[in-house]
């Protein structure tokens, strides 16, 4: 199971240094909910910075594309089909129909987060050609296992990380701010916002960008008490660097990188009480009789 | 002029058969297995098999939505599941997911359309899914006019656009609000609807002092000043939303746009303001125009939410017409009384509003009042009425 982490260009020289495998990064008009979006004309750059430390450098173009962004969007895939990148996530078909024009679909990974989640999703990806397929953020490991046991394609995960919930292109903090003719965002640093549900002793991250309003969870995801698991069906484990400092990440890649040299999953997993296991054993339901057979 | 079809949600037989009544050209509905909408009343395969014949009757379509996002458990079974829709006779099957869109093409000959849940927002990925033997893209709420209009005339592909209903606060498909905060599955027709909760917001761990609570949600969707130009730019369904909607919901807005659809196809006067009169009737919630005249500002939020009493109360549907006795046998939902002022809704519009002279049970025995929800009672009307046509107090 290899290693990638969603960073910053800043990020990147330190990473570089460690044990990855490969560096995701986010693209000016194309990414959302990324450290940092990299201007298309700094790609060549990046990307030999990444050849000449032997690792692998992915694009996150996970932006819903909408009508007018379709020009630049293919101009850019253009561009990148001359680049040494060796992979691009998406999630809007539009990358897939342009890339397949372009030659460019062995390159591409599946990533739009709520899906795949069974396995027939996977197989069209397979048939279709693409690298690798990152599966559903809300899939149990036992799901995930079924998955992989019915499909040959490289499977990715997002297995670390605090995980995106909510993405609505209304700008719901500047209209809340509209109505109650508010100040208070005023000198706020855009990711100072959380919001809190009255039963729920829970605070979630939301802030807003030119693509809309984001909400978080409460609580970040760690894997380390699945690694094993995790390592007999991924392809490749993505952290996700978004909510994390230069020096809080450095040691999240550093117990990453321990733990696949074998150090105990559990034991790494009590240096982290804020995190949990996200959806690995928290079965959701899809109708209100099931939830109440358990 | 391309033809344009009115597409009409029916949560079972009896809205089919409303949606259809007041001039939907097809439904779409959800089985009790494999349906996005888990809280609706759905469909036995029986009942679908009924429904498509009693649409077929008149010439109109039934769409089956199989739009959750499986997961291997609830995956079981569904080829056999679409080869029965396929055997029934459906139209079309609307699907969300890759591998769906795979099995339909698989294991049966019948069209797919691909669900709003996958958020289409250009005509790129609608050329993709088309390539993919898709028939038809319902595109994503969160399209502007003048974006749809260029979508239109990017592609020849068959669209889909929503224009009256709730609608989803995060691009459809990719909110999992619900499943973190209640364990319910937003993509599996579980839903909390959680965007529509009250939040507190904090700014650097501190509680905002603003009285009104923050709000993801939004108000309901109502095109109707905007369904002309969508009918001119080339749109070639027009959808209204809501599968766990009332019949009186149903048959007013249905109603509504398919005078207002007629009325532009045949160039007539359109009183928009009276359109929209008509359907607050049975709208409940604040309506807006959601993402059609752009980016939506705060007047297009729900703050505060409270529903709103409907202004018209439905009282009872039309089962058969006595024309020798000019009397309407009734099947009752809400009490009235000699000496209310009522009026009908029908295909053609409400009529003019009636006092009620005079009830009797179904022996013929005179009532003072239609007390009791489903029971049949007999009442003289000022027209000829149709079954299904719906009694309305004023």
């Amino acid at each position: 199971m290899e290693l990638f982490v969603k960073t910053s260009a800043d990020h990147l020289s330190d990473l570089l240094e460690k044990e990855v495998d490969g560096i995701i990064v986010g693209v000016e008009g194309f990414s959302v909910r990324m450290k940092e979006n990299v201007a298309p004309s700094a790609l060549a750059m990046l990307a030999a910075k990444t050849k000449r430390a032997d690792k692998r450098l992915w694009l996150n173009l996970n932006a819903f594309i909408h009508e007018t962004a379709l020009d630049a969007l293919e101009v850019f895939l253009g561009q990148i089909a001359e680049l040494p990148i060796d992979g691009v996530l998406f999630a809007d078909f539009a990358i897939m129909r342009l890339a397949e024009k372009k030659g460019l679909v062995s390159r591409l990974v599946y990533h739009a987060e709520t899906s795949p989640t069974f396995a027939e999703d996977v197989r069209f990806f397979e048939r279709a050609g693409v690298q690798a397929v990152v599966l559903g953020r809300e899939l149990t490991i036992k799901s995930m296992e079924t998955i992989a046991a019915k499909t040959e394609i490289p499977l990715v995960f997002v297995g670390h990380g605090r995980l995106n919930m909510f993405h609505s292109r209304r700008r719901l903090l500047s209209n809340y701010f509209a109505i109650t003719e508010s100040d208070d965002e005023k000198g706020m640093p855009e990711d100072s916002f959380t919001l809190r549900e009255e039963s729920r002793n829970e605070h979630y991250p939301v802030y807003e960008d030119i693509h809309g309003t984001h909400i978080f969870r409460d609580s970040p995801t760690q894997s380390f008490t699945v690694w094993e698991r995790l390592e007999k069906i991924l392809s490749f484990f993505i952290v996700d660097g978004l909510f994390y400092d230069e020096r809080r990440l450095r040691e999240i890649v550093d117990d990453c990188i321990a733990v696949q040299k074998g150090a105990r999953g559990g034991d790494i997993a009590k240096k982290y009480p804020d995190h949990d296991e996200g959806f690995f054993f928290r079965e959701t339901f899809a109708k209100e009789e099931e939830e109440k057979k358990r | 002029m391309r033809r344009v079809e009115l597409l009409a949600p029916a949560g079972d037989l009896l809205k089919l058969k409303i949606a259809l009544h007041y001039g939907a050209d097809a439904v779409y509905l959800g089985g009790t297995e494999y349906s996005l909408r888990a809280r609706a009343s759905n469909f036995t395969l029986q009942d679908i098999e009924k429904g498509v014949r009693f649409a077929h009757r008149s010439g109109r379509k039934v769409y089956v939505a199989v739009n959750a996002f499986f997961h291997p458990e609830d995956a079981k079974g569904l080829p056999g599941y679409l080869k029965k829709l396929e055997a029934i006779g459906v139209d079309a099957l609307i699907v969300a997911s890759s591998g769906a869109a795979s099995l339909v093409g698989q294991h049966t000959s019948l069209p797919f359309h691909i669900s709003t849940q996958q958020s289409t927002t250009n005509s790129e990925a609608v050329r993709f899914w088309e390539g993919r033997g898709a028939g038809r893209t319902i595109l994503a709420r969160e399209l502007t006019m003048d974006e749809l209009e260029r979508l239109r005339k990017a592609t020849d592909a068959e669209l889909e656009v929503f224009i009256h209903g709730g609608m989803c606060a995060s691009y459809s498909g990719r909110c999992t609000l619900s499943n973190h905060m209640t364990h319910r599955d937003a993509n599996r027709g579980g839903c909390a609807h959680s965007c529509r909760w009250d939040y507190d917001l904090y700014a650097m761990n501190d509680k905002l002092d603003i009285e009104t609570p923050f709000s993801l949600g939004s108000k309901d969707l109502c095109a109707v000043r905007e369904v002309p130009r969508l009918i001119g730019m080339g749109i070639d369904a027009l959808k209204i939303e809501g599968r766990m909607k009332s019949i009186h919901y149903i048959a007013t807005v249905v109603n509504v746009y398919r005078r207002l659809i007629d009325a532009v196809l045949q160039d007539d006067p359109i009183d928009f303001a009276a359109l929209e009169e008509e359907i607050a009737k049975a709208e409940n919630r604040p309506t807006g125009q959601g993402f059609l005249k752009g980016s939506p500002s705060h007047t297009e939020q729900l703050y505060n939410l409270r529903s709103e009493p409907v202004n018209k109360v439905f009282l009872g549907i039309v089962k058969a017409y006595d024309e020798k006795r000019e009397e309407a046998v009734i099947d009752v939902r809400n009490r009235f009384s000699a000496g209310d002022t009522l009026e009908i809704l029908t295909p053609a519009g409400p009529s003019a509003p009636f006092r009620v002279e005079s009830l009797f049970d179904e022996e013929g025995y005179p009532l003072q009042t239609a007390r009791h929800p489903r029971e049949r009672i007999r009442l003289k009307t000022p027209r000829k009425v149709e079954p299904y046509d719906l009694l309305r107090r004023v």
